[in-house]
């Protein structure tokens, strides 16, 4: 059946997630599974479109009227009944990056929208910096 | 700019929480502190205070105040990934990772193996009745393409949706996902744990195990969540 042979999409973007991010994931996801099966689902990002409510199978909200988006894993891994993958875009750059990652319970408060900011803000001042150009200068 | 200086100026500064931060750190710290605070920009030095006041504020909930503290680290700490970046490419780090940890590389063995199996069996069924990936795709509200991702094992797909193509199939979701016994299991135990249900004395009796000599120790008895709550309320 040749309609069950498609070929694979490309992805669109390529998605990073920053230090702070994967310390929030250590932190309320202790076990190395659960960190890895999150890491798979939030893997589908490199196909989203921003803007989009879907991507594959997740659903992704936009935060209020925030430059942020929150990809829904219904899946708990025995800890969380879900879990909310904070994404945001370090303009004018198309990297998605990772800001956030937090169970589907905890609520979405302005301190934390304002700390997702500060976070991007840090993106945006370390993105340049590399072992070749420690000081970022362009 | 000595450290004394650099101390004396931030102590002019109006923001008192991070002042106190800095203040409270010893010898290396403070300068490893005060290095990062004046490396970096305008906009994360501001960043820095209110963080420090988030994590001060007695209203601040736990994960705010969490965030927060990580927020700093990552701030005052440049950690560029193997090429020299910033941050860690998502796609990458598992392999990366995986390399460096053995029970991860089970893990990902694990999930590839899985996700391989579950692609070979629905490929099988889709055949076998005839359904092509569109077809599948709007019975279970989704995209022709995760359909097409599935098969090509690029998308884990939640458990939710495994009911939804085990329901769209009519077949047993057991015939679709290996191993998805022990995942069931697993949530089971994870939803006693989280039930709040207490065992009886009778119940604990049963399961204990007085085939080894007990300790002459003995330790006071832990009080209840119920009282420390309302003794707190």
């Amino acid at each position: 059946m040749k309609e069950l042979q498609h070929a694979e999409i490309p992805p669109r973007q390529d998605v990073r997630i920053c230090l702070s991010a994967f310390r929030d994931a250590h932190v309320i996801l202790p076990r190395l599974s659960g960190r890895a099966r999150l890491r798979r689902q939030a893997l589908k990002l490199q196909w989203w479109n921003v803007g989009d409510s879907q991507v594959f199978d997740l659903e992704v909200h936009r935060i209020g009227e925030t430059s942020f988006w929150e990809l829904l894993v219904e899946e708990g891994y025995g800890i969380a009944p879900g879990y909310r993958v904070i994404v945001g875009k370090a303009e004018p750059y198309d990297t998605l990056w990772i800001i956030s990652i937090m169970t589907v319970d905890e609520p979405m408060t302005d301190a934390l929208i304002e700390i997702f900011q500060m976070r991007l803000n840090i993106v945006l001042e370390r993105m340049h910096v590399s072992r070749n150009n420690p000081f970022g200068l362009t | 700019m000595s450290m004394s200086s650099t101390t004396d100026a931030l102590r002019d500064n109006s923001n008192t929480a991070l002042l106190r931060h800095i203040l409270s750190l010893r010898g290396p710290q403070q300068q490893a502190f005060v290095s990062a605070l004046q490396e970096c920009g305008e906009q994360l030095r501001t960043d820095a205070e209110r963080l420090m006041t988030i994590v001060d504020d007695p209203n601040s909930l736990p994960g705010e105040r969490g965030r927060a503290w990580n927020t700093l680290l990552d701030q005052f700490h440049l950690l560029p990934d193997d090429e020299g970046r910033y941050g860690m490419d998502l796609a990458r780090s598992e392999a990366g990772a995986a390399q460096r940890f053995p029970s991860l590389a089970s893990e990902v063995k694990q999930m590839d193996s899985q996700e391989a199996l579950f692609a070979d069996r629905l490929r099988q069924i889709m055949k076998d009745k005839n359904i092509t990936q569109q077809q599948l795709a709007e019975r279970i509200e989704c995209s022709q393409p995760a359909i097409s991702q599935m098969l090509n094992r690029k998308c884990r797909p939640q458990r939710k949706t495994l009911d939804k193509i085990a329901s769209a199939l009519s077949v047993d979701v057991l015939e679709l996902w290996p191993d998805l016994e022990i995942v069931n299991c697993m949530d089971e135990i994870a939803a006693t744990e989280s039930d709040g249900y207490l065992m009886s004395e009778s119940e604990a009796s049963g399961l204990r195990d007085d085939s080894q000599p007990r300790s002459s120790i003995r330790g006071k008895p832990l009080r209840s969540r119920k009282d420390l709550k309302a003794n707190h309320g």
